[in-house]
């Protein structure tokens, strides 16, 4: 009599402390609301054939309060993190997502023109609708709103919210289902956990896989750039300066944005000087060359020149260059309009890197986008690899299901991983093998770029492939 | 029950001693310390720190080559161990998933004493081993390479390294305590603090090589096969490269 | 004579650890110094030696004020000679035989050079590579760059500029002076530099391959400042500044590329893993 009543108070014990702390149940935890994280879940809700997957989707950001009312209520300028949005990238977005874009945010650019800051290499690749520039906001906020639309059932999107800890439910068991703790105090279990939470990703350090690479030691600067006029040609102009690649691309109106890649010092002095100077220094890049950029570094950082000087010298020799041109029509297109003001709020740096995750999934977690892979900005393919990333994976998702496998297992997830870790390493190595190839300034590498640059020049399909390459990257 | 052990192993982040079963080690362990008793038990309180700062004398040469060839041979020592464990998460992390947690635990251990030395190395200014891309290669090799014939050998690999290891780290420990009893300004002798805190951090390693040691032997390391010539083999490559490492 | 006494006191030292450790086998098999410098105790509980290594002598013995009066005053005008060393004797008032007792230590070169104008060429690479860190806490953040530290060295040259190609001529002498302080006090001078710097040091060859590569530099820019006859030798301070930044990305490039190789393998591993997934 006495052992039973024991027993039962043990019994309603364990219940009790079991359901304050007891994990809610759900098939798909994603951790992180980028662009590749709000893919996956619009992707999982859109699908017919995963919808019924309870997903979760966590992100320490305001999502709601910041992200979502970009959709309907943009702010009146441009924001400092574009991306170049490739067509396979737009065709799952729009087509296989079905989230709209706002149309009067993006910009369609018709090729590119690339110039060696140390010699007179020149490839000018032609290609109407290459690709387009897009905000990460624009992307982020039409997922949400396509999610909004759909109304799912068995979606919950968590945002100011981080993950405090992630164990196995089992600790021995490296495949069983995976317990994720929120600050807010709640516990999930969940089939499979997604990490889509960038380079610092919780998810990859918990899985403990592997990743190469290395830091390039320099820095990207964006701002968001105002030009004196609408350009009449819509296209981006890239010039490798022997510090970094630096890039102007279109936006909507007499607004363009800007990433200069440069070393850390010179990252340091462009985003702290006055905007006025910063100005006339991405003016001078595209046309000046290198010993003319290495004074004018000096002088600033001595603060030995003031705005009027720098201004007046950098005017005085661009004139110069231009005058010695053979046909002053060839201004136009290789040297991007010149800008009349940078919006000093959307000036930011941020460090360069490459690397790669030895692979993307093991039992019960996936990662995916930035957590799997970064990458230098010079080729324009960081945001349009993770969307690929996610068509891969809802793709597999889709396919296990079909076969009535766990989508949480590793041979669900596998099919993901095979396809796009070859893509990725090459367009890896793609981004790589040009900053190695134009970071450098011994002569005979110099040499050889700039001919190779002539040469694929005059040959229009070699270009054609060049450009085919990047507006459909991330397809093959 | 063998990833209960390692699990158990997991949650204690410094090797606790009671929890280890095995007798294999003890001769192993129990030298070190006899000698230190045996030698100078007045030793004993001086090595407590007491508050009195009297100053040691300088380290006469071999007494520095000594040191510096210690740090230059751990430093490669470690490195090895750090790669043999990265090629056998390599292979094994994907073909047996369930002995992921138990080498991702001894790796993060060996890139710990790694650092270590890493760090010790250049505060003392030592030289580091001449011909470190070869230990990266050779060791990655030696890991990923036996982790591809089974898990079995890999775990044999690991016994047999964690054994000579075991016993070099020993050695050092002997020749530390006895050699280093330096003089004081006040006539008496002692161990300098930075060489007690070498021989605490030798011995802390020392402990969780062997850990490591126990683990593989749970594991499954005698099972492998050829058995005898994986780990004779592989003891006999650790001292040509500890023999080399101490030199060039 | 005080530098008698202090050169006992080394001796003293140096046999101590046999009459500890009668029985220390693995020790004395490790006496031989081969000129590199050993361990380096960072410990503050242990005494500083009170000779300047590897000068067997101190601050205030007899040997360092005559051969530091030497190199000051001297040099410049007698070069790196007997006539320099017996000037600075005579007048500091010493006995003209302690000539004989100078860097006794030296054994003579194929050019038969007085033991103690080794010595002298000896103080004047260890007492310079001395006062180049004085001061220096190496535990400190804010350290000097290494630029700075090879352009100070080579400016405290700038007395002798004249005696320089006699100096590194006879630095360069094949023979035991030259492996057994040339070589080891150049190399000496280059860890100092990189310890005593804001410079990034390493755990692998990278550690070598910059020594080399400071050494280099401060060798040809020592080489360089011997013909210069710019003002200030502006010129040689020029060209080791062009010459440090490039000899710096070749070690750059070394690195990179391993890196790169290591990158690649591992990547073509994984690429191949992949492939085998899929199937």
């Amino acid at each position: 009599m006495l052992k039973s009543y024991n027993t039962a108070f043990k019994l309603v014990r364990h219940m009790a402390t079991s359901a304050s702390k007891s994990p809610k149940l759900t098939d798909v935890f994603i951790v992180g609301g980028g662009p590749a994280g709000l893919g996956l879940a619009t992707g999982i809700k859109t699908s017919s054939k995963l919808k019924h997957l309870n997903t979760v989707l966590v992100d320490g950001g305001d999502i709601k309060g910041k992200v979502a009312p970009f959709y309907d209520n943009p702010p009146d300028f441009y924001t400092n993190r574009v991306v170049s949005v490739t067509h396979p990238t737009r065709e799952f977005i729009e087509d296989k997502l079905g989230a709209t874009l706002r149309k009067d945010r993006i910009m369609s650019y018709d090729g590119i023109c690339v110039t060696d800051g140390v010699s007179k290499g020149l490839i000018d690749m032609e290609r109407p609708g290459m690709a387009w520039m897009v905000e990460i906001l624009n992307v982020q906020s039409s997922l949400l709103n396509r999610i909004n639309q759909l109304k799912p059932s068995g979606f919950n999107l968590l945002d100011k919210t981080k993950v405090v800890d992630i164990k196995y439910s089992d600790p021995e068991d490296a495949s069983s289902w995976i317990l994720v703790s929120l600050d807010n105090g709640e516990t999930y279990k969940t089939r499979l956990l997604i990490g889509a939470d960038g380079f610092n990703s919780r998810v990859k350090t918990f899985s403990g896989i592997l990743s190469q690479g290395w830091f390039y030691n320099k820095s990207a600067v964006v701002a968001t750039m105002k030009l004196d006029m609408e350009p009449l040609k819509i296209r981006g102009w890239q010039r490798f300066l022997p510090t970094g690649p630096i890039a102007h691309l279109p936006l909507p109106g007499d607004n363009a944005t800007l990433v200069w890649s440069t070393t850390n010092e010179l990252a340091k002095l462009l985003t702290s000087i006055p905007v006025e100077q910063f100005t006339e220094l991405v003016n001078a890049a595209f046309v000046l060359e290198d010993v003319d950029m290495k004074y004018y570094y000096n002088q600033l950082m001595n603060g030995k020149m003031t705005t009027t000087e720098l201004k007046e010298d950098v005017q005085f020799r661009t004139n110069q260059i231009l005058a010695s041109l053979s046909d002053e029509s060839m201004a136009d297109d290789i040297y991007p309009p010149p800008i009349t003001d940078v919006l000093d709020h959307t000036r930011a740096k941020f460090p360069l890197k490459l690397f790669h995750a030895d692979t993307y999934c093991q039992e019960r977690i996936a990662l995916l986008g930035d957590a799997a892979h970064a990458t230098h900005p010079l080729a324009g393919q960081g945001l349009n690899m993770g969307l690929c990333d996610t068509d891969a994976l809802v793709r597999a998702l889709e396919s296990a299901t079909d076969r009535g496998l766990d989508v949480g297992s590793l041979f669900a997830l596998e099919p993901f991983w095979s396809e796009r870790y070859p893509i990725n390493c090459k367009l890896l190595s793609l981004a790589d093998n040009c900053h190695k190839i134009y970071s450098n300034t011994f002569p005979p590498i110099v040499g050889m770029r700039t001919l190779g640059a002539n040469i694929i020049n005059q040959i229009g399909p070699i270009k054609d492939y060049i450009s085919g390459t990047l507006s459909y990257s991330g397809k093959y | 029950m063998l990833i209960n052990y390692g699990s158990l192993l997991l949650k204690s982040t410094i090797a606790a001693p009671q929890l280890r079963t095995f007798s294999v080690l003890v001769p192993l362990k129990a030298k070190p310390t006899s000698t230190n008793t045996n030698k100078g038990n007045d030793d004993k309180p001086t090595q407590k720190q007491t508050p009195r700062r009297s100053k040691y004398e300088a380290f006469n040469a071999p007494q520095k080559a000594y040191l510096d060839r210690v740090i230059r041979v751990d430093q490669a020592g470690e490195l090895g161990a750090n790669y043999i464990y990265r090629g056998q998460i390599f292979v094994l992390s994907r073909t047996h998933p369930h002995l992921k947690p138990l080498l991702q635990h001894m790796w993060e251990q060996e890139v710990h004493h790694h650092n270590t030395f890493n760090d010790m190395q250049l505060k003392n200014r030592v030289r580091p081993s001449l011909i470190t891309p070869l230990w990266k290669l050779g060791a990655i090799a030696m890991g990923a390479g036996t982790a591809i014939i089974s898990p079995e050998a890999a775990m044999a690999c690991t016994e047999a390294v964690e054994t000579v290891i075991g016993n070099h780290y020993n050695e050092q420990l002997r020749c530390l305590m006895k050699e280093y009893d330096v003089k004081k300004d006040d006539e008496s002798f002692g161990i300098p603090p930075e060489i007690q805190n070498l021989i605490e951090t030798i011995k802390l390693f020392r402990d969780q090589e062997l850990e490591h040691l126990d683990i593989a032997i749970t594991n499954d390391s005698q099972k492998a096969v050829p058995y005898m010539l994986i780990t004779e083999g592989i003891k006999l490559v650790c001292k040509g490269a500890i023999w080399a490492a101490e030199r060039v | 004579m005080s530098f008698l006494a202090s050169s006992k006191s080394v001796l003293k030292t140096n046999s101590r650890c046999f009459l500890l450790n009668p029985n220390s086998i693995l020790l004395s098999k490790h006496i031989k110094n081969n000129g590199i410098r050993t361990y380096y105790s960072v410990s503050n509980d242990v005494k500083k030696s009170d000779h300047l290594e590897p000068l067997l002598y101190g601050k205030d013995s007899a040997q360092y004020r005559i051969l530091e009066d030497a190199v000051q005053n001297s040099v410049p005008t007698f070069g790196f000679t007997e006539r320099a060393i017996i000037n600075s004797i005579n007048k500091l008032g010493y006995n003209s035989s302690m000539i004989s007792v100078l860097g006794s230590s030296n054994t003579h070169n194929i050019l038969h050079s007085s033991p103690a104008v080794l010595e002298l060429l000896k103080f004047n690479l260890v007492s310079k590579r001395l006062k180049l860190s004085e001061g220096i806490d190496p535990e400190t953040k804010d350290l000097p760059s290494l630029e700075y530290l090879l352009l100070k060295r080579l400016q405290m040259d700038k007395a002798i500029q004249s005696r320089l190609n006699e100096m590194i001529t006879k630095l360069s002498i094949p023979g035991t002076f030259l492996a057994e302080t040339s070589i080891p006090e150049l190399f000496r001078l280059s860890d100092d530099m990189i310890y005593f710097s804001n410079e990034k040091d390493h755990h692998d060859m990278a550690w070598y391959s910059k020594r080399l590569a400071v050494s280099t530099t401060y060798i040809a820019s020592q080489i360089f400042m011997a013909q210069d006859t710019s003002v200030d030798c502006y010129k040689t301070l020029e060209f080791a500044q062009d010459k440090l930044n490039k000899v710096m990305n070749l070690g750059e490039y070394y690195n990179n590329t391993e890196e790169f190789l290591w990158f690649t393998l591992m990547t073509s591993v994984n690429i191949v893993k992949s492939q085998l997934a899929r199937s």
